[in-house]
């Protein structure tokens, strides 16, 4: 693979990168994911970075997405707390699986699961705004509070928290092998499998995807697999973005981020299979 | 968050407001960021002022992203002192990865001390996961 394709300076390289994640920061603390999504294909189909390095950047940048989206969201109340505390078990130790998985599977496999995935986790969404519903019993201690598309406030059970934890658990084992928040994953199980309201959904999952991240960036770090040429523009630069994002968050309906998120989830689905079929 | 009985959209719902736990847990990360965000910014400029080929050459990009190449953690954080750019990029790399790690630790304490006890150890379960990931990549390296 060429490295820096086409051939750049380290300036110009850097700029790129920085440019595209403040967008990449953007869309993702507004759609609950951690910009890895956005991010790894960037650097690799676009600047010929090796996906090593690509996945390793991009486990920074979820932190950082995270980190700085889910502050906002913890100050408007979305993120549900509790829940978090409870998934982020399955989410860490599915991080950990899957960072020690990575380097035994060939690169452009890795790229054709993550497609596959993007594309199963965004035809779980097709299907109608099930906001209206509102579902009764679940767990008491996990329940929170979610804004309407009115602005009103209502409170939501949490349905199904064990059937919850595996599906976590087994976004962070993806989120693991590539070095992504696994929002793209988290949201959907949150959503559709525990029935949390699509604003709550992508709040709490800005939240726990800093978590998933930190366990993997951290194995990445410790092995010396993080460039810091490639990591600083990366996690600067979502993080300036991710201030923008988590404020449209609040201000669009959730049909608009739902769309928007199939739209992004479908596009980088195709990229990335073909990518690894080529 | 805090539930307001009092709240004028009626009894037992609670408004979506932020109450002590999650001012507090959006503070650290709120500081770890910007924390980090600087560290990284600052390293960004010194390992370009300290480089000027950086500015011109577009063959030295080659070896600041070969994966071959080992980027020792250890061995960057000794070049501090020294004023090195990869340094400072370094630290807070540390700082960003730490943050989250902290941000559990709050939640796994202040849990507790509300007597959410079962929640708690959840946390401290993570927390020992994610110190976990930390010594098993060095002894993976």
């Amino acid at each position: 693979m060429t490295i820096g394709r086409p051939s750049m300076t380290p300036l110009l390289f850097t700029a790129i990168v920085f440019g595209s994640s403040l967008g990449a920061g953007a869309l993702g603390s507004l759609l609950g994911l951690g910009g890895g999504v956005v991010v790894i294909p960037v650097l690799t189909l676009l600047l010929g970075v090796d996906i090593r390095l690509a996945i390793a950047a991009s486990a920074i940048a979820v932190v950082a997405t995270s980190s700085a989206g889910a502050s906002a969201h913890l100050r408007s109340g979305l993120a549900n707390i509790r829940l978090a505390a409870y998934l982020e078990l399955g989410a860490a130790a599915g991080a950990l699986t899957g960072a020690f998985l990575s380097g035994m599977v060939a690169s452009r496999w890795l790229f054709v699961l993550f497609g596959v995935v993007l594309a199963a986790s965004g035809a779980t969404l097709l299907r109608k705004d099930r906001d209206a519903d509102r579902p009764e019993g679940g767990d008491a201690e996990l329940s929170g509070v979610s804004l309407d598309d009115e602005g009103r406030s209502f409170r939501y059970p949490v349905l199904r928290p064990r059937l919850g934890l595996a599906l976590i658990y087994l976004a962070g084992v993806f989120g693991g092998l590539l070095g992504v928040g696994a929002g793209v994953l988290k949201v959907p199980a949150l959503d559709v499998a525990m029935k949390v309201p699509w604003r709550a959904s992508t709040a709490t999952s800005t939240l726990m995807i800093g978590v998933t991240a930190a366990a993997s960036a951290g194995v990445f770090l410790a092995r010396g697999a993080v460039a810091p040429i490639v990591a600083a523009p990366v996690a600067v630069g979502i993080v300036l973005g991710a201030q923008v994002g988590t404020r449209l968050a609040r201000a669009l309906p959730s049909w608009a981020t739902r769309t928007l998120f199939l739209g992004v989830v479908a596009w980088m689905s195709v990229q990335m299979i073909r990518k690894g079929l080529a | 968050m805090d539930v307001r009985p009092d709240d004028p959209q009626g009894p037992g719902v609670a408004r979506p407001a932020p109450g002590a736990l999650e001012a507090v847990l959006a503070l650290i990360l709120r500081s770890g960021v910007a924390t980090a965000t600087a560290l990284l910014a600052l390293g960004t400029l010194v390992s370009f002022a300290r480089h000027p080929d950086y500015r011109t050459s577009t063959e030295v990009l080659r070896s600041l992203l070969d994966p071959e190449v080992p980027r020792v953690p250890s061995a960057l954080l000794a070049t501090l002192p020294q004023i090195r750019g990869q340094a400072f990029v370094l630290l807070g790399l540390i700082f960003l990865i730490a943050t989250p790690i902290v941000r559990v630790a709050a939640t796994a304490a202040l849990l507790a001390r509300r007597g959410e006890r079962r929640l708690a150890r959840f946390g401290v379960a993570v927390l020992l996961l994610l110190l976990a990931s930390f010594a098993l990549g060095q002894v993976a390296h």
